[in-house]
C-alpha cells in the first residue's frame, strides 16, 4: 500500500533523521537564558511549567488552565495562508500584521497571498522574505486594520521538555474549522530547529509553536517518520535575520517574454516612471547581467530582481546595438497587487 | 462541506526532505555539544507521563475491556450494564470474538447489532462482575482541554487535548479501488497480479490466489465478483475468502480511493505514525482529539481530567487526530443500537464464521452462508 511508499519516504527520512542528533545543541549553554525568563514572569505557575513531570492531577489541571487562558488568543492569531493552489498555515506576531510563516509555504517574495482568520475574515498579504535553507518566511497583511496577534517569545527562552501549544489547519483549511489545537513536549532543541511531539501533517506547515504562555516560539516546518519528529523552526532564526526577511519584493519595471527561455532577455516594454525608466533601460535591450550576475532569459531576471529589497542601487549590464552599456537601478518597491513589474 | 477532500490543496510539504537534509547540513556547522533528547518515558506517549494521569481512569478501566479476535487485540470497549451489553468499534472485528476485563478475566463475546452510521457494534458477554460505565451527563467537549483514552491497565493508553468541538468527517469518495487483475484464461476470479501499494497488495492476498467469498456473497465467476465489490465504497472493510493452493484463507480488505489514497501526499503523511482506523470517515457532529492512538485502541471511552466520561473514540482518523462520538449522540445510538431494531445483516467485516443472533431479545440463530465448494483440481 503507501505502507511501501510511506517505508521508503522513512528510511530515507530515518538517515537524514539519524544525522541530527550528532549537531544538537548543548541546553546548559541556554541554561542563564532560560532563569532569567522565569525571574521575570513571577505571575505564572513557573513551578508546573519547569517540573520534568507532572507529580499530581492539580499540577495537569495548572498546565490545562494555562492553555485555556492562552487558547483564544493563540487560535486567533494563527491564519490560513493560500497563495495560488498551494495553502499552509501563519501566525500573526504583531498588531500591524506581520505574518511568520515557513519559506515553502509562500515560496518566494513579492507574492500577492491571501490570509484566512479563523473568525473568517479574509485580508490580502503580500509574501516577503524566505530562507530556504532554515525554511523561515515571513509575509505581511496590506489592509489597514489592528489584527488579533501573538508576541514571538524572547529568542531561547524554552528548553528541552517544556510543554507546548502547535496550531494550524492540516490538511489545508477547511469551512467551519477552527485552527486545531494539539500539545506536546519540546523533544530536543538546535539553533536552526525545534523537535517536539506535537503532531503535525501537511497543511500545518507555517503554523505557530506556541510556549505556554501564548508566546510564539517556533513555526512549523517538517515532519518524520514518528508522531514524535515534528520539527518547527525557532523564533531566533527570524529575528536574526528579520531586516532581509521582512522586506519586500524589489520592482524593476520592465517587460519581457516569459516564455522564451532560450534567451536572450530582450526588454519588450518599460513602464513609465519605473526605476528601469529612469536608469535609461529602453525597449529592445538586452539584459546581460543584473548586479554582475548573469541573465539567459526574461524569466532569470524576474526572479533575481524579486530577491532584492528596495532602494538598494545595482548595477545591469545590458547589451544596445551591439554596445555593451553599464547603468544603475535604484529599485522601487513592488506591490504584488498592481500586477507589474 | 469539505471542499479539500475533493480537491486536496497543493500542500506545501514538497520541501520536507530536502529541508531536512539542509537543516542537518547547516546544523553541522558550529561544533556544539549536542543536547540530550527529552527521555521517552517523559514524552506525550511515555509511560511516566501517562502515569501521572492514572488517578483518571482509576475507576472507568474497570468498565472498559480489551476487544481481541483470536489472537488479535483489534480494539477496546465499554460495559454499558449489567446485562452484559458491550459497546465496542464494529468495523475492526472479526470471528472468535472475546473480551478481556481489567480483573484480568477474558470471556466469549457474542456480537449482537452494529450500527453502521457511526461504526458501533453491540455485543454480548456473560461475566459475573459488571461494572456498567457511567457516562458524563452532557456534552463537555471543549478546546484545549486534557482528554485521557482509558484502557484496562493502572495508566490510560494515551493522552491528549481536545482539538475541535465538533466536526463532521465526511464520507470518502469515489470509486473503490482493491488493486488487482484478473487471470482472463479462467472464468473464476483469480488473482493474476497485484497492484503495488494497494489494498490487496496491504491485505496479504497473493498472486494465484482464487477469490471464492467477497463479504457474504459467494463468487463462482469473475463478473460475479466485480459486481459483488461494485457495492462497496472507498474505506469500506470488508473480508475476502481465497483458495489458495488447497487451503481457504480470509483476509481482511480495506478499499482504498481510486487513484487517491495510494499515492497522494497527504494520505501518506497521514499514515506515518500510528496505525489508522481502516474506517475513519463518515462520522457527522464528533469531537477530535491528539491523543497518539492506533486503531486497537479505539471504541473505548474517552475522560476529561476531572474522571467523566465525555465520548467514546471512534477512530484514529489521521497524523493529527482521533475522533471520538460525544456522549449525548452516543446515548441516541446506544437506545438504537438495543432496541433491537438496527439491522442485523451481517456487518461485511465480519468473517461468518461468528455466532450470530439476529436481536436483543429473542437471539435467534441465523443461518450463515455456505461455505463454497471447493473447486475441482
Amino acid at each position: 500500500m503507501a505502507g511501501k511508499v510511506s517505508q521508503r519516504i522513512s528510511i530515507r527520512q530515518l538517515i537524514q533523521l539519524a544525522l541530527l542528533p550528532a549537531l544538537i545543541v548543548s541546553w546548559s549553554a541556554l541554561a542563564p537564558a532560560l532563569q532569567k525568563e522565569a525571574k521575570s514572569t513571577e505571575s505564572e505557575p513557573a513551578s508546573v511549567l519547569n517540573k520534568e513531570l507532572p507529580e499530581s492531577i492539580e499540577d495537569l489541571k495548572a498546565l490545562e488552565d494555562q492553555v485555556q487562558k492562552h487558547r483564544k488568543s493563540m487560535m486567533n492569531a494563527t491564519v490560513a495562508v493560500v497563495i495560488g493552489n498551494s495553502q499552509g498555515s501563519g501566525v500573526v506576531i504583531s498588531k500591524d500584521g506581520y505574518i511568520l510563516t515557513a519559506a515553502h509555504v509562500i515560496g518566494r517574495r513579492g507574492q500577492a497571498a491571501n490570509v484566512w482568520f479563523p473568525d473568517g475574515t479574509l485580508a490580502r498579504a503580500e509574501t516577503l522574505g524566505t530562507d530556504h535553507e532554515t525554511d523561515a518566511g515571513i509575509l505581511r497583511i496590506v489592509e489597514e486594520g489592528e489584527w488579533p496577534f501573538c508576541a514571538m517569545a524572547v529568542p531561547d527562552s524554552y528548553k528541552v521538555g517544556d510543554w507546548c501549544i502547535a496550531t494550524g489547519h492540516p490538511g489545508g483549511r477547511r469551512e467551519g474549522r477552527p485552527p486545531v489545537i494539539r500539545i506536546g513536549r519540546i523533544n530536543n532543541v538546535t539553533p536552526a530547529m525545534i523537535r517536539t511531539d506535537a503532531t503535525l501533517v501537511g497543511g500545518d506547515s507555517g503554523g505557530p509553536l506556541f510556549d505556554l504562555k501564548g508566546r510564539v516560539i517556533g513555526i512549523n516546518s517538517r515532519i518524520g517518520v514518528s508522531t514524535s519528529w515534528n520539527l518547527h523552526v525557532p523564533v531566533g532564526i527570524y529575528e536574526e535575520n528579520w531586516e532581509s526577511l521582512s522586506s519586500p519584493a524589489g520592482f524593476l519595471g520592465v517587460g519581457g517574454d516569459p516564455y522564451n527561455r532560450d534567451g536572450p532577455c530582450t526588454i519588450t516594454s518599460v513602464s513609465g516612471n519605473s526605476p528601469a525608466f529612469k536608469a535609461g533601460v529602453r525597449v529592445r535591450d538586452v539584459i546581460k547581467k543584473f548586479d554582475d550576475k548573469p541573465i539567459k532569459n526574461f524569466r532569470e531576471l524576474v526572479e533575481l530582481v524579486s530577491q532584492y529589497a528596495p532602494n538598494k542601487a545595482i548595477e545591469v549590464e545590458i547589451v544596445r546595438n551591439n554596445k555593451t552599456i553599464k547603468l544603475e537601478v535604484t529599485l522601487a518597491r513592488k506591490d504584488p497587487y498592481r500586477g507589474i513589474r | 462541506m469539505n471542499q479539500n477532500l475533493s480537491q486536496p490543496p497543493r500542500l506545501s510539504d514538497r520541501l520536507l526532505l530536502p529541508a531536512m537534509l539542509v537543516a542537518s547540513i547547516l546544523a553541522l556547522s558550529p561544533a556544539i555539544a549536542p543536547a540530550k533528547d527529552l527521555d521517552v518515558e517523559l514524552q506525550l506517549g511515555g509511560r511516566k507521563l501517562r502515569a501521572a494521569f492514572q488517578p483518571v481512569v482509576s475507576e472507568v478501566r474497570k468498565s472498559t475491556v480489551e476487544i481481541w479476535c483470536g489472537s488479535k487485540h483489534v480494539a477496546m470497549g465499554v460495559v454499558l450494564d449489567n446485562e452484559g451489553h458491550v459497546l465496542t468499534k464494529a468495523s475492526e472485528l472479526q470471528s472468535n470474538i472475546t473480551c478481556r476485563f481489567s480483573d484480568e478475566t477474558e470471556v466469549r463475546a457474542k456480537f449482537l447489532a452494529a450500527d453502521r452510521e457511526y461504526d458501533l457494534a453491540l455485543l454480548d458477554v456473560e461475566h459475573d462482575k459488571l461494572v456498567p460505565i457511567k457516562w458524563a451527563n452532557e456534552d463537555l467537549a471543549d478546546i484545549g482541554r486534557w482528554v485521557v483514552t482509558a484502557g484496562i491497565d493502572e495508566s490510560p493508553i494515551a493522552i491528549g487535548m481536545s482539538s475541535v468541538r465538533s466536526i463532521n468527517i465526511p464520507k470518502v469518495r469515489g470509486k473503490a479501488w482493491l488493486g488487482i487483475e484478473m487471470d482472463v484464461a479462467t472464468d473464476r476470479p483469480k488473482i493474476q497480479s497485484i497492484r503495488p501499494f494497494s489494498s490487496a497488495s496491504r491485505s496479504g492476498l497473493r498472486t494465484g490466489d482464487v477469490i471464492l467469498q467477497v463479504s457474504d456473497k459467494v463468487v463462482d465467476t469473475r463478473d460475479l465478483m466485480i459486481s459483488a465489490l461494485s457495492q462497496f465504497t472507498p474505506g469500506d472493510s470488508l473480508f475476502v475468502r481465497v483458495l489458495r493452493g488447497s487451503d481457504y484463507k480470509n483476509f481482511q480488505v480495506t478499499l482504498d480511493r481510486w487513484g487517491k489514497d495510494a499515492f497522494h501526499r497527504q494520505a501518506i503523511q497521514n499514515r506515518m505514525g500510528a496505525k489508522l482506523s481502516n474506517r475513519r470517515a463518515g462520522f457527522i457532529g464528533v469531537m477530535q482529539h491528539d491523543s497518539v492512538m492506533s486503531s486497537h485502541n479505539c471504541g473505548g471511552p474517552l475522560l476529561n481530567l476531572d474522571g467523566e466520561v465525555i465520548g467514546l473514540n471512534i477512530a484514529r482518523g489521521g497524523r493529527t487526530e482521533s475522533y471520538a462520538i460525544p456522549v449525548s449522540l452516543l446515548k441516541e445510538r446506544i437506545e438504537e443500537l438495543e432496541s433491537g431494531r438496527l439491522a442485523v445483516a451481517l456487518p461485511m467485516y465480519i468473517l461468518p464464521e461468528v455466532e450470530y443472533v439476529s436481536n436483543t431479545s429473542d437471539r435467534k440463530e441465523v443461518v450463515l452462508p455456505e461455505p463454497p465448494p471447493l473447486p475441482e483440481n
